[in-house]
């Protein structure tokens, strides 16, 4: 008996099987911090040709600024036009469904404009605020709605005549607290500086206050002064989220200018919003050139949208991680 | 005479993502599970393999369990599952007794069988995510074998070895390797693997303090799987030759399912003559857990070329800094039925791990959480099978039930590639154990 007993437990025990499914473990890594990103490769459930997610036949496209809401996301982008630049907005219900046509949003009609409104950063909120470059400065227009915007007529932010020298590029607007925070391009670097919120939303001229990136230096400093492998820095974006860990983290995007005449995208971020730590690589590959990224969370992985070249055309491109 | 250049030790192009081992993490026997895992001076089964040696010299029966268990453990990071596999497979425990004159002594031996991988090794990003204590390290079978003797009666004292194997091999080419024209290369290969045993100790000491009280105490040793592999290429190069006699070597060296030493001291009362309550307190040395890191030494001499080539110096990563931990363990088994033919047991059991893993604030992510689980069973005794088994068989089911503390780790460089996150989970687990007596 205690022989058959045992025989009878070995050979259940040498019986199992060994057919082991695939390793698994690596699904949803967290993955929202620095790195590269890439373009994104064609895939049949989008309606675009990948990775240009917005073009036009008949028009360069420039400045993307996405905002994502759930599966749908909205963006506002520089359309060139004979003689300047004028500001639209495109919808989508879902990224893989793509945009629709492209709406006007934002034309300059105002003298010191010089004819062109580009570089879009918009704020949703009550009401949505929109800051734009324009005639060396920065404009600020509001809208009940973010489609239909009005603005006052003179510039919100114009250059200091010092470090900044005397013209600003295109800004990058978040809200810090009660206070907007501009992020804008000047002199090869990034700037900052902020408002009291108040002052836009009763339409008042705003109240400037101009930060210092490195308080340690009697002078004022730029937020970030360059990086490792281009030279002048342009349009750059920003983004102020909360982690799950509850600390905000602040990203930049911006383009940079390379020593071939062409342009990359570089990436800074901080926990603080005024000491970024720069990423010593590209965001995107330097080839093809890129400009303007602008890093959006869509459900739970990171896009970058950025400007490429489509045929003789700029068009809106978008990058995720390999 | 070929110039060795010198030699570029890499650390971790990749991670061994496994520690310890499935029993650690899920216990063995569904009895102790259910009761928490608090076993050391309660174990009297098959299972004392693993708890604790010296109880195997407790008994008097022949002893066979087997049983089977599943675990799933449903795992996440920011709410977003990872995809852990789940363990399951089969345990069986023998327990063979004998007496030398007046010394009962008695052999015992255990295994573990997941029914996927009998060993899985894994490597892995040094910095990709994972949680260290149940991505892989389940992913192994278990051999353990002991002996017990009873030294005076009362007191028992065991000891055995645990067995694993390990894996060293080298792949070589040798011959022509052609520059431009990659068909025209002739090389021969010779593959030279070892599967090499590997073991380490436990022991335990059991003693019946009264025949209501037991008290023991038992180690299991530390244990890293080293795995050595080695590729090598011999040969000229170019055709005709620019390089002769040329070399290209790498090695891996890389370890894999760390177990910690633990010191475990447990203690058994018998309240009453249907309560048993056991209590179990676990010592686990986690901060001897080495770098989860490959070692890689790139050798090679191209002649010529030898000035083109330029390895970087890699900068090697830092301890994980793993801290000792302590793991409480508490159970209960009531005899809630007690018929001439039939027993019924109903059990439950308690234990807190806290994590032995510091907040991953840098390159790495080894994540891990504190763990309390919940042990609930139920064991049917029959007791009067006929002449075919005519001592008691004990047919016992588990369930337990692990929850992993949420917890938040954020990145000290806001430009770390990962970025913070949150881990989180649950690890339900299912088993059946049958013993039986001859």
């Amino acid at each position: 008996m205690r022989r058959a007993a045992i025989s009878f437990a070995f050979a259940l025990a040498a019986g199992c099987g060994t057919t082991g499914d695939y390793a698994g473990g690596a699904a949803n890594l967290p993955d929202w911090g620095g790195g590269t990103f890439a373009p994104i490769a064609a895939d049949p459930a989008q309606s675009w040709n990948a990775p240009f997610v917005l073009q036009q036949a008949s028009a360069d496209l420039a400045d993307p600024d996405p905002i994502a809401s759930g599966a749908a996301i909205s963006i506002w982008v520089a359309v060139a036009r004979p003689g300047g630049f004028a500001i639209a907005r495109a919808d989508a219900e879902t990224l893989d469904g793509g945009f629709g046509a492209l709406a006007p949003a934002l034309s300059a009609d105002a003298a010191w404009e010089q004819g062109a409104v580009r570089g879009p950063s918009v704020v949703p909120g009550a009401p949505w605020l929109m800051l734009y470059a324009a005639g060396g400065a920065i404009g600020a227009a509001t809208s009940p709605d973010g489609a239909a915007w009005s603005k006052p007529p003179a510039p919100a932010l114009t250059a200091d005549g010092g470090d900044e020298g005397a013209s600003l590029g295109a800004p990058a607007a978040i809200v810090v607290g009660e206070k907007l925070r501009v992020y804008y391009a000047a002199a090869g670097a990034i700037w900052a500086a902020e408002a009291p919120l108040a002052d836009f939303q009763a339409a008042r001229a705003p109240a400037w206050t101009r930060l210092d990136g490195d308080p340690s230096t009697p002078a004022r400093d730029p937020i970030v002064r360059g990086v490792p492998f281009g030279g002048a820095l342009d349009r750059p974006f920003a983004r102020a989220e909360p982690t799950v860990t509850g600390a905000i983290r602040y990203t930049l995007g911006f383009s940079v200018a390379l020593p071939d005449g062409t342009s990359g995208s570089g990436f800074a971020a901080s926990f603080d919003g005024i000491s970024f730590a720069v990423q010593q690589t590209p965001l995107l590959p330097l080839a093809p050139a890129s400009a303007a990224p602008a890093l959006v969370r869509y459900g739970d992985r990171p896009l970058v949208f950025y400007v490429g070249r489509f045929g003789a055309r700029d068009a809106i491109a978008v990058a995720a991680r390999p | 005479m070929r110039r060795a250049l010198p030699t570029a030790i890499v650390l971790a192009l990749c991670a061994a993502d496994a520690r310890a081992n499935p029993i650690d993490a899920f216990g063995l026997g569904s009895r102790a599970i259910a009761m928490g895992g608090a076993a050391t001076a309660a174990v009297d089964d098959t299972s004392a393999n693993y708890y604790n040696p010296a109880a195997l010299a407790r008994g008097r029966d022949l002893r066979i369990d087997i049983g089977y268990r599943w675990a799933q453990p449903l795992l996440q990071f920011n709410g977003g599952d990872v995809g852990t596999n789940a363990t399951r497979g089969v345990s069986a425990g023998l327990l063979l007794p004998g007496r030398i004159g007046a010394v009962r002594f008695a052999f015992g031996a255990a295994v573990w069988l997941p029914d996927q991988w009998l060993l899985r090794q894994r490597w892995m990003a040094y910095g990709q995510p994972r949680f260290i204590y149940y991505d892989n390290r389940t992913q192994r079978m278990l051999l353990s074998t002991n002996l017990a003797v009873q030294l005076v009666p009362g007191l028992y004292l065991g000891a055995g070895l645990t067995f694993m194997s390990r894996t060293a091999g080298d792949v070589n080419l040798k011959g022509v390797v052609s520059l431009g024209n990659p068909d025209d290369s002739s090389l021969v290969s010779k593959i030279d693997v070892d599967l090499l045993a590997v073991r380490y100790p436990q022991a335990g000491i059991l003693w019946e303090v009264t025949k209501y009280l037991s008290l023991g105490v038992s180690y299991r040793h530390s244990f890293t799987l080293v795995i050595d592999q080695q590729f090598r290429i011999d040969g000229d190069v170019g055709s005709p030759p620019i390089v002769h006699n040329g070399y290209f070597s790498t090695r891996s060296v890389a370890t894999d399912l760390f177990q910690p030493w633990q010191l475990t001291a447990g203690g058994a009362l018998r309240v009453t003559r249907a309560l048993l309550v056991a209590f179990d307190l676990t010592f686990a040395r986690w901060s001897e857990f080495p770098a989860p890191a490959a070692t890689v030494t790139l050798g090679y001499d191209v002649g010529v070329l030898n000035s083109k080539i330029h390895l970087a110096a890699p900068a090697p990563y830092a301890a994980p800094g793993f801290r000792d931990i302590a793991i409480p363990r508490v159970g209960v088994e009531w005899r809630a039925l007690d018929r001439e033919r039939i027993g019924l047991d109903a059990r439950g059991g308690y234990s807190y791990e806290p994590s032995p893993a510091p907040d991953q604030i840098g390159e790495s992510n080894l994540a891990d959480c504190d763990k309390h689980t919940l042990g609930l069973g139920v064991g049917l005794e029959l007791k009067r099978l006929g002449r075919v088994m005519p001592k008691p068989l004990a047919i016992d089911a588990h369930f337990s039930l692990t929850v992993l503390s949420p917890r938040a780790h954020h990145k000290l460089d806001p430009l770390d590639p990962v970025g913070d996150y949150r881990a989180s989970g649950i690890v339900p687990q299912l088993g059946l154990t049958v013993r039986s007596r001859f």
